[in-house]
């Protein structure tokens, strides 16, 4: 006889009958928990990473983000502040369709009036 | 055993699994729904701590005490189970879309002396409801529970008993009429 088997002491104990019979679930609700436990052949219980692993899971992609943010901060953080952008305005003597243009890190946009303007990065 | 493996259980351990588990799952609702106070959580407390132990069963075979392991699971995902609750409740009103799932004083009948068990339950401590609801609601014996709260046997029955005392009284002043 397995030991889950053997008799309880105490099992009338008015206390526990009392909370036994306010708590005890319908018949049905405990045979679909066991229909459940008991439907998934292999490969686990079918529910995904749960619990523990999604907590373990969330909490390393949290630490991996912070250590990218810290180790790889970006041009635009705190420690490092933005370079100043000017901008500089000139005109050609004929229009031109509008044409954006981005190389070394100098934005050159020039307008169908002929105006062309350049974002300089660092001045 | 090669990991992922299951052993292939012969017919006479199949059915000494089921009945373990069909003897286990209203034992292991009442538990959880005592300790969360909400139905749907409860169920799904006690539908994973079910499926963690027939997965242990069909992998390395029964364990020492199935009931014990399969409450010992059910206590950590109740557990869990009941901060979130009480974590997202105040989140859920704020929306105006708190949960419907019946709180502990649903769960109840609206009698007079279910309620006042209910408010005495509310008012113990959470050592004590938490012996008292593996003992009562899930029969579990002395021995068991001293194995899922790692406690001796002596603790065990010193406080099971002491709990027993503080839910009478509780259960006395609630009732006494004021």
């Amino acid at each position: 006889m397995l030991p889950h088997k053997l008799p309880r002491p105490d099992e009338g104990h008015p206390v526990d009958r009392s909370l036994r019979s306010v708590l005890t679930p319908e018949p049905a609700l405990a045979e679909r928990v066991r229909r459940c436990a008991l439907a998934p052949a292999a490969g686990g219980s079918g529910r995904g990473v749960r619990g523990t692993g999604a907590f373990l899971l969330s909490a390393a992609l949290l630490l991996v983000m912070a250590g990218l943010f810290l180790f790889f901060p970006g041009r635009n953080s705190p420690s490092e502040p933005a370079p100043a952008v000017r901008a500089i305005e000139l005109r050609t003597a004929e229009p031109a369709p509008f044409l954006l243009n981005n190389a070394g890190g100098v934005v050159t946009m020039v307008a169908p009036d002929g105006r062309i303007r350049a974002l300089v990065a660092g001045g | 055993m090669v990991p992922g493996t299951f052993l292939v259980m012969d017919k006479t351990r199949q059915v000494e699994m089921e009945e373990v588990v069909a003897g286990l799952a209203p034992r292991l609702l009442a538990y959880c729904t005592g300790r969360v106070g909400c139905h749907a959580l409860a169920e799904e407390a006690a539908q994973d701590a079910l499926s963690a132990l027939v997965e242990r069963w069909r992998r390395h075979g029964p364990p020492e005490n199935p009931a014990a392991f399969a409450f010992a699971i059910a206590r950590r995902r109740a557990g869990r189970a009941a901060f979130r609750r009480a974590l997202l409740r105040p989140l859920e009103t704020l929306a105006g879309s708190a949960s419907n799932a019946p709180g502990p004083a649903e769960l109840l009948e609206r009698s007079e002396e279910v309620e006042t068990l209910r408010r005495a339950l509310g008012r113990l401590s959470a050592k004590d409801r938490e012996i008292l609801l593996l003992v009562a609601a899930g029969e579990l014996s002395y021995g068991e529970v001293a194995g899922v709260l790692g406690l001796s046997l002596s603790a065990v029955k010193m406080r099971i008993s002491r709990a027993r005392q503080r839910l009478g009284s509780l259960m006395e002043v609630i009732h006494a009429p004021t």
